[in-house]
């Protein structure tokens, strides 16, 4: 692969835009609490984790909402608050005893006050407490955290264990134009992901596998809506890639594993597994000036990146720079001109020679960090601050 | 290990001391009494002792000699382990053998071998046996031995370099131990300077005039010690329970003990949660199906299930904030009552209606001790 064959394509993933939390509201929270107004504290505390969906709608218990496939009721059951939502039914034909010893050994557990629940052949996983216990700090971690847990746990529930879903929320499928541009994104991507890592392993590079594996699994949580098992195979491998206790030969193995189990998946079960799905709580983190600093702005890694480069290591100085891109866009949530910015870094990488790719590459990074990596600052007054010059 | 130990090393009188920050080792002067380092048991007064059926003792710190970092405790009941006889660091020679008895990072009694780096080693402008056997966290306070099977060192520190050990020769562990013997007051700490029993807090040494409150925080071994809210909390709702808190204690934030036959273990894993939990069962190896259905049946909310391995733990998981806050902290101290009493009934259920065997730390019979 060289690095003219880099291609980002537009996501076909819905933009989920930067709305900043309101933390006056969380505070707020807390000071109702303690004042002994509890349903009040509950407000402000989902007033301040789904800002989007308590400005459309006010919030009034029982309510609901969707969390990609998982649906969540909230409701007062007598004096206690109940956060609760169906991960699977165990019908007949389902794998009951592997779906329970997966929830008690996996889904259960100490440290988190959320916890996996069965009933009437239903497992829920579920949250109850007491309204005069609930401090807004304990519905928040539940909040930031339950929903993104079964989210991401409840299709492959049904995949892995045949069991059934009945009160899941529907995702909305891709158009034609869509899955068309989905699969074609699919197969060049781990295509060139293939090339990829037979250079990684020619040149014997474990730092270049860092980042191979990072552009592998980043890009296409950037580009696709995908969920389920696919989901969380690649999210595995990005894991097994990723952990730096675990031997480079074991970790090389993961990333030709990822590789070929991707290419494997067919059509049909890509498709199955893209959808569009409703958020109330953005998935992805909140990005930071200090992130894109961290990444972007003068320092060790941009030390390496022009290190590379002056050795001509060239490929390696872009990949570092198209891997931090993917990973800014990928789990973080940005204004759109930060969003625009970092994107066009992407698409600037593509069908131009190596040098001058690598070169612009380069300008867009440091122009980045220098407009949108600084806490407090804004782009006007530091327009008379003279760039950082390359070595 | 040495023809001349004996290859039961469990019926020596080394034990393992637990305290509110963390583990060490300690052994027998005599059938009341365990010499350890003064850094294993402060800053409490109260300890406790692990005997060989895991089960635990009170102890009471009655010396202390914060600068030659030893100190003695007197148990509740006496013990039976062997006393081992004392040597003469005088007599010691490089590269003679050496064999360290303790409890490393918190393990089973066990021994490590090595040799003799220097019988005099000054350091940090005291005396000490350098040794390159192992010593780690835990072994603070054992014995180091000869091939006669004495004394010859009490295990102290080790530097981060590697193989590098030091033991305070038995020399003046003697001393201490025969002044402990010719004094009658319940509690003293030793003088940093002049080695003279200070019974009660007071700024200056009387005999040599030192600053005692610039030396080894003296003035904390006469105040009772902080603890923080989290461990107040945990230690009111265990004494609450009937579980003496100070035989409960296992390090920073941990604690574990028995209710009945029920292992309960209590720590922080984080800022937010304080957790409770029971490792009980094993699970059968089949016909698992209306164990796991039991096991996740919302009728035990608050209290949970999970499985660590094959190992059925029972949890009750509460949030700081809950801790923190003042109202209702008695009813989360009877929650964490309730929890103590259901685990010491539900391990047995489980045992008889769905084939689980008692886990390796139950107390139930059957169990693996």
């Amino acid at each position: 692969m060289s690095l003219s064959a880099f291609h980002c394509p537009p996501p076909i993933r819905y933009r989920r835009p930067l709305i900043a939390r309101d933390y006056a509201r969380r505070d707020l929270a807390i000071e109702l609490f303690d004042r002994g107004e509890y349903v009040q504290a509950i407000t402000e505390t989902f007033a301040h984790a789904m800002p989007e969906v308590v400005a459309r709608t006010p919030f009034v218990l029982p309510m609901s909402f969707a969390q990609g496939s998982s649906r969540f009721d909230v409701r007062l059951d007598g004096d206690e608050l109940v956060l609760t939502t169906v991960l699977a039914e165990l019908n007949p034909g389902a794998n009951a005893t592997a779906l329970l010893r997966f929830a008690l050994s996996r889904m259960a557990g100490t440290g988190q006050i959320y916890q996996p629940r069965l009933k009437d052949q239903v497992v829920r996983i579920e949250f109850r407490e007491q309204l005069r216990h609930l401090h807004p700090l304990k519905l928040l971690e539940v909040l930031m955290k339950l929903p993104a847990e079964a989210s991401g746990q409840d299709q492959w529930l049904a995949e892995e264990f045949q069991v059934a879903r009945p009160a899941s929320a529907a995702l909305t499928p891709l158009t034609e134009a869509e899955a068309q541009a989905a699969v074609a994104f699919w197969h060049r991507h781990w295509s060139d992901m293939e090339i990829l890592h037979n250079e990684v392993r020619r040149r014997r590079s474990v730092r270049m596998l860092d980042f191979a594996g990072s552009l592998a699994s980043n890009l296409t949580r950037l580009v696709l809506p995908l969920n389920g098992s696919v989901r969380i195979e690649l999210d595995e491998f990005a894991d097994e890639i990723a952990d730096r206790e675990e031997s480079v030969s074991k970790r090389d193995a993961a990333m030709a594993r990822l590789v070929r189990a991707m290419q494997g998946v067919d059509d049909t079960r890509l498709l199955a597994s893209l959808g569009h799905g409703e958020y109330a709580i953005n998935p992805l983190r909140e990005g930071s000036p200090s992130m894109i600093h961290s990444l972007y702005g003068p320092g060790e890694r941009m030390q390496a990146v022009h290190d590379h480069r002056a050795n001509g290591r060239l490929l390696e100085a872009g990949l570092e720079l198209l891997s931090y891109g993917t990973y800014l866009l990928a789990t973080c949530s940005w204004a759109e001109p930060v969003e625009q910015a970092i994107a066009a870094l992407l698409a600037s990488a593509h069908e131009k020679p190596i040098r001058e790719v690598l070169d612009s590459l380069l300008v867009s990074a440091e122009s980045i960090a220098e407009e949108y990596g600084k806490h407090g600052v804004s782009a006007s007054a530091e327009a008379d601050t003279p760039a950082e010059t390359m070595p | 290990m040495s023809k001349r130990l004996p290859s039961k090393i469990e019926s020596l009188g080394v034990y393992q001391v637990f305290t509110g920050t963390g583990t060490g080792s300690g052994w027998l002067i005599d059938d009341r009494h365990l010499l350890t380092n003064c850094h294993v048991v402060q800053p409490f007064r109260d300890v406790a002792i692990e005997l060989r059926n895991r089960t635990r003792i009170r102890a009471t710190v009655r010396r202390l000699h914060p600068h030659r970092d030893l100190a003695i405790v007197e148990l509740s009941e006496p013990l039976d382990g062997a006393v081992l006889p004392l040597g003469d660091d005088s007599l010691l020679k490089p590269k003679q053998s050496v064999h360290i008895l303790g409890f490393p990072i918190g393990l089973p009694l066990s021994v490590t071998e090595g040799v003799i780096s220097h019988p005099h080693q000054r350091f940090d402008n005291q005396y000490y046996v350098q040794t390159d056997a192992a010593i780690n966290p835990g072994n603070s306070g054992g014995p180091i031995l000869d091939d006669e099977r004495r004394i010859i060192a009490v295990t102290t520190c080790k530097l981060d370099a590697d193989s590098v050990g030091f033991g305070i020769p038995v020399n003046d562990v003697r001393k201490f131990i025969e002044e402990f013997r010719n004094q009658t007051v319940p509690f003293g700490a030793q003088c940093p300077v002049c080695d003279v029993l200070i019974t009660k807090a007071q700024r200056y040494c009387d005999e040599c005039g030192s600053n005692l409150e610039s030396q080894h925080d003296f003035a904390d071994y006469f105040s009772s010690n902080e603890t923080d809210p989290l461990a107040t909390f945990v230690e009111t709702a265990l004494s609450r329970a009937g579980i003496d808190p100070v035989i409960a204690r296992h390090g920073h934030q941990n604690w574990s003990c028995h209710a009945g036959s029920a292992p309960i273990k209590a720590w922080c894993c984080c800022s937010e949660h304080l957790n409770f939990s029971s490792p009980m069962v094993e699970t059968p190896t089949r016909q698992v199906n209306a164990l796991f259905a039991y096991l996740l049946d919302e009728e035990h909310a608050p209290f949970s299930f999970d499985l660590d391995g094959s190992i059925v733990r029972m949890n009750y998981v509460i949030h700081t904030t809950d801790v923190f806050s003042k109202r209702d902290r008695e009813h989360l101290i009877e929650e964490v009552g309730e929890f103590i009493r259901r685990a010491d009934r539900i391990d047995g259920r489980l045992v008889k209606e769905f084939g689980c065997t008692p886990a390796p730390d139950s107390q139930m019979p059957g169990g693996h001790d």
